[in-house]
This record gives C-alpha cells, structure tokens and sequence, in this order.
C-alpha cells in the first residue's frame, strides 16, 4: 500500500518532468525592474523588453513563451536548459560571455546617480567618503560604484525598488541606476519630488564594468536560436518598432 | 490600482496552500513510513531512518530546494545517459517545491509520530495480541487512534512551519504570494501595502489551521481522562 503510493508520487513528479518537451521557445524575465520588465495589476507581464521580445518573436516567427522567473534562478536555469533565453535589461559584459552566448545589442543605456537636489554633491571617490550609495547587488552599477568609489560606503539591496526606499528615508545620499529607470519609476512619480540626477552620464565607453549594451542572453550551444533572434531583432530594427517600443516606454518628456 | 493589485496578490495565494497541502501529504506518508523503520526491529531499516532524518533535519530547507530543483535533473540525466538512454528531465518548481518541503517536513513527522508511538503503553499492544488481533488489526485499533491524540501537537508546530516555509519556493521561481507579492511591490514601490498583504494571508490560514487542529485535538481526547 505505502510502496503502491510512493509510485504513483514518483510516476507523477516524471509526467510533469517530462512534459517540457514541446518546440515552444521559453524565455525567462525577471519582472521587478519597470519600466524594462514588471507586472500589471492582473500578474501579467508588461514593459520595454516584453512587448520587444514579443516583436523580435513574431518577426522571427517563433512560438515564445515569455515568463516571470527569480532573478537568481534565471541564470542557472538558462544553463540547465530549463529556459531558451533570458531577456531583461542584461547588459553584455566580458565577464558574462565567459558563460552565455548573447544576441547583437539592443540598447546601449546611459547610468546615473540620482540625489536629493541641491544636495552639491562632488561626485569623486574623495566627495563621495562617507556618503552612503546604494545599489541592487551583482549589477553593473554595483561593480562600477564598488570599483571607482572605494571610499564610499555602498550598501546593496536584493529588489529594484529598496534602494529607492533608502533615498527617500534618507538612509542613502545616493543612488545609481539605469537613468531611463530612474526617471520612468521614480522621479515622474510623486515620491521623487525633490530628487534629481546628478553627475557624468557613464556607458559603456567610459567604463568596461557597463558593457557593450543590453542584449538577450542564450547559452553558449544555442547557436541555431541565436541566429534566429539576431534575424527578427535586425527586421524590428529596421522596420522601426524597436523605435516606436522605445519612445512608448522610455521617453522623458 | 492598488486594489487590481491585491486581488491578483491573494489569487496567487491559493497556490500556496496547494503546494502546502502536497507537500503535508508528502510528509505525513514520508513520517509515518520512517517512523515505523526507527521503530522496526530490522537494523538496517533503523539505520537509514536515522541517515533521512538526521541528514534532512541538518540542511537548510533553502539548500536542499536549490538541489533537487537544478542538480538532481541533471544528476538523473548523467544517469540515464550512463544508461544509453537520452532523455531530458526538468522538474516543475511546484514539483520541486512540494517535493522538497515534504522530504524536509517528513523528517520531522518522523520524529513526531515516533514520540507518539512509543508513548503507547506496551501492554496495550502485547494485550491486542493476547486476544489474537493480526498487526494489521492492532495498528487500526490501538495504535492509531491513541497515537492521532498524541501526535497532534507536534504535528501542528510541524504543519505551521511547513507552510510558512512555503514562502521560500518563489526564489524558484513559483508563482506563490510571496513571488507576486514582490513583483507588485517592484512595480508600485509600496513593498509595505503588499508585505502586510501577505503578512495577513498566512496569518488567517495559519490561524484557520489552528482552528480545525484543535477541533480535530478535542475529537481524538475523547474519553481521555483529564488530568
């Protein structure tokens, strides 16, 4: 009777192991980082890289499957194969070739501090001692802000949004994001009153820790697909919807 | 908005009593099923009761999820390759999830039902067998209803922390209240609002668990002298 159970448990848990086999491509997005990637009011996905990522699919004529999954477990499960592709605001970086495969860049973004205003900040690791900068851990920010303000005393948050939180409790003089998500979620919003950017805009060129750009992560293998996605980015570039998915999501107005 | 929000937040919230619930099932047959080993007189059904529990009861909940949701595939597809077969095997996050809580729960029910058996008196059991009961017969009659009264306790405790537990699968990415709750939170910046969400979802299930245990507690006592 136990034994007869533990089959059925066991036989169970091998019919849904084994029903991911179907020729749906399933690309994976962390859902917490609007206006790049989150979700609406009924749990479904919304943002710049989904309704891209939607294009480039349909340009490619691929069946895609664009689903929310933990930061940290994207990028294992990429490897393991449980995803096809990962789309969300990844920004391509030496380090990160050494393990995935990347399509051609889609955004080159621009990153920046954001303070309180008039706070006269002197943005240099001597102006910066003892101010307290926060960032999201393991993101290009985090490795810049560590490398080039030693100095400072950076604190790093798990979530998009706690650093934020941080800046207008006071508990961080300042923060460094991506500038279109700092703009888009929090200074047109009414808890970044009294807040501006501030300092140099950095990309890629001024430091390697920013990378090349944004681009959708495969694994190294995935050769075939890569071709693919690189093939209906190029058509929703050239036809101008990548354009148009821009100026929807990320204008500063 | 806020409201849309919430809705969608608690919806979200079945999935996590559902994945409680298989993973209770999971352990309750995992704790009763070793609990009898610990009990046995066969050495080697002791021994390895003894690896489950002590082995599961020392790894974080977190760790062990992790393994069985991203190397135990890969371990059973070396092996089925080793074996000549190519499959490809990935398990679902509830699967894993469920899985996972209830292998780590089940070592703790066997700890729990174990206490509860030998707190029957012996000459209970050696008096059903002077009457010429089968094993089967003493188990149903004498055993179980006694050691449901005994057990309940501490299946409680076991029950509350398995369910909160629960929280830790959306690092695998499950779409449970916890998962949607931080997704609302990101979206909106009110990570407040939607944490006491979700603060008073389990608190309610928990509390509405407590409920039905104690009434099910006051069931078993039954005919129990009070003391």
């Amino acid at each position: 009777m136990k034994k007869s159970l533990f089959t059925v448990v066991a036989a169970s848990a091998f019919a849904f192991a084994s029903g991911a086999m179907a020729q749906q491509i399933t690309i994976a997005t962390d859902a917490t980082f609007p206006p790049f990637e989150s979700i609406d009011s009924t749990g479904a996905l919304v943002g710049f890289d989904i309704d891209l990522m939607e294009a480039i699919c349909e340009a490619a004529a691929l069946d895609c499957n664009i689903i929310n999954a933990a930061w940290d477990g994207m990028f294992p499960g990429l490897l393991a194969g449980k995803y096809d592709a990962l789309i969300s605001s990844l920004t391509v970086t030496d380090e990160r070739r050494k393990t995935f495969a990347f399509s051609d860049i889609y955004s080159r973004p621009t990153f920046r501090f954001v303070a309180k205003e008039g706070a006269g900040l002197d943005i240099s690791d001597a102006g910066l001692a003892g101010k307290t900068v926060a960032v999201q851990t393991g993101t290009p920010m985090d490795a810049f802000v560590s490398k080039t303000f030693p100095s400072a005393n950076i604190v790093r948050y798990d979530g998009g949004s706690a650093p934020y939180l941080e800046l207008t409790a006071g508990r961080a003089d300042l923060h460094m994001s991506y500038e279109a998500q700092i703009i888009a979620s929090f200074l047109k919003d009414e808890s970044g009153a009294g807040f501006e950017l501030v300092g140099p805009s950095y990309t890629g060129a001024d430091a390697p820790e920013f990378g090349e750009g944004v681009a959708i992560a495969l694994a190294p293998d995935n050769t075939e697909l890569l071709a693919k996605i690189n093939e209906g980015l190029a058509k929703v570039v050239a036809d101008g919807t990548l354009a148009a998915i821009e100026t929807k999501y990320l204008t500063v107005e | 908005m806020i409201q849309d929000y919430i809705v969608t937040v608690l919806a979200a919230g079945l999935v996590t009593i559902q994945v409680a619930l298989v993973a209770l099932v999971i352990s309750v047959v995992l704790g009763m099923s070793f609990a009898l080993c610990k009990l046995s007189s066969n050495a080697a059904l002791r021994g390895a009761a003894e690896v489950y529990t002590t082995i599961v009861r020392g790894i974080p909940d977190l760790v062990l999820m992790l393994l069985i949701y991203y190397s135990l595939p890969a371990l059973l597809m070396m092996i089925a390759k080793s074996l000549g077969i190519r499959t490809y095997i990935e398990f679902d996050s509830f699967v894993a999830g469920a899985v996972t809580l209830g292998v780590v729960s089940g070592a703790y029910m066997t700890e729990t039902f174990r206490g509860a058996i030998l707190n029957i008196p012996e000459g209970q059991i050696e008096a059903g067998r002077a009457f010429g009961m089968g094993p089967f017969k003493i188990w149903r009659s004498i055993v179980l209803p006694q050691m449901v009264r005994l057990a309940i306790p501490g299946f409680t405790n076991n029950w509350l922390v398995l369910f909160k537990a629960t929280a830790l699968i959306s690092l695998i990415g499950l779409q449970d209240i916890m998962f949607r709750v931080k997704g609302a939170a990101e979206a909106t910046r009110q990570p407040f609002t939607f944490y006491l969400v979700a603060c008073v979802f389990y608190l309610t299930v928990a509390a509405l668990s407590l409920l039905v245990l104690r009434y099910v507690a006051k069931r078993a006592d039954i005919g129990q002298k009070r003391a």
